[in-house]
């Protein structure tokens, strides 16, 4: 898949099942084990008027920081949920994050400019 | 002593059926709803984030009771109790079978703390907490 059009300006790295799963001896659990997968992405901050997207998905907007598409890859890799939490980098810093992934668009602009991601400060519901 | 290994094969035993499913983040794996806290990878954050729970889930963890404090002197007298946690996510079904089903093997030894019952309006599950002794349990179903 190639490169989305956007300059990549932040990373979100996440921990995705591997596929490989586990048992410890002591307690029994299930141990899955996790690979990082990296999101290379062109993000903005969002400004206060919410979105039509953000009011149908019911998110408190306050939480809200960033929005933008996805570069590299350009569209989210399978294994990573709506709501999933990541190390985001931005601006040359690096905090915890959530990604949310909203509706994707009639007319499949994703093809051509990446996935749609929003990025929230607080754990989303 | 029963080990904490133990303690879930006597659980999974004792529910059998009943039990609920974890299904693992990698989307694939089934396994039984019974988790063992704290994990020794991920503490109380078992299961792992992304874990999709159906049916009867089981919390086993372990804690402490105070039971005499000294009128004189340092130091309280604490025991060591296991609560098991019984949470029913499955809104059709209940959690009488389940409970029926742990008297049946682990008899005296524990104790039945108060169901909460679903309420629509509120969101919430159905769940019950039991208290096995560990001084008592250990050596009545050491035999189990």
């Amino acid at each position: 898949m190639s490169r989305g059009p956007f300059p990549v300006n932040s990373s979100l790295v996440f921990s995705v099942a591997s596929g490989e799963v586990t048992t410890d001896g002591e307690t029994g659990n299930a141990i899955v084990a996790t690979t990082e997968v990296e999101i290379q992405a062109s993000l903005t901050p969002l400004g206060n008027a919410a979105s039509g997207i953000q009011k149908r998905l019911g998110i408190d907007v306050t939480g809200l920081s960033l929005q933008g598409r996805c570069v590299e890859p350009m569209a989210v890799p399978s294994g990573i949920v709506s709501g999933q939490p990541c190390q985001l980098t931005y601006g040359g810093k690096t905090s915890q994050a959530w990604i949310i992934i909203p509706p994707r668009s009639r007319w499949n602009t994703e093809a051509s400019l990446g996935d749609l991601i929003l990025i929230a400060f607080e754990r989303p519901n | 002593m029963l080990t904490k290994y133990e303690l879930r094969q006597a659980i999974e035993t004792a529910l059998g059926d009943l039990l609920g499913t974890y299904t693992l983040p990698d989307g694939a794996t089934e396994i039984d709803a019974v988790s063992i806290l704290p994990d020794s990878v991920l503490g109380y954050d078992y299961p792992p984030p992304g874990t999709v729970i159906s049916g009867l889930e089981v919390a086993v963890l372990w804690d402490s009771e105070l039971t005499t404090q000294p009128l004189t002197g340092q130091g309280n007298y604490t025991t060591s109790v296991v609560r098991i946690e019984l949470k029913q996510w499955d809104e059709s079904a209940t959690l009488s079978a389940a409970i029926d089903a742990l008297i049946a093997t682990f008899g005296g030894a524990i104790t039945i703390g108060p169901r909460i019952l679903p309420v629509d309006s509120l969101g919430n599950i159905e769940t019950c907490s039991i208290t096995l002794s560990q001084s008592f349990k250990i050596r009545s179903i050491s035999g189990v």
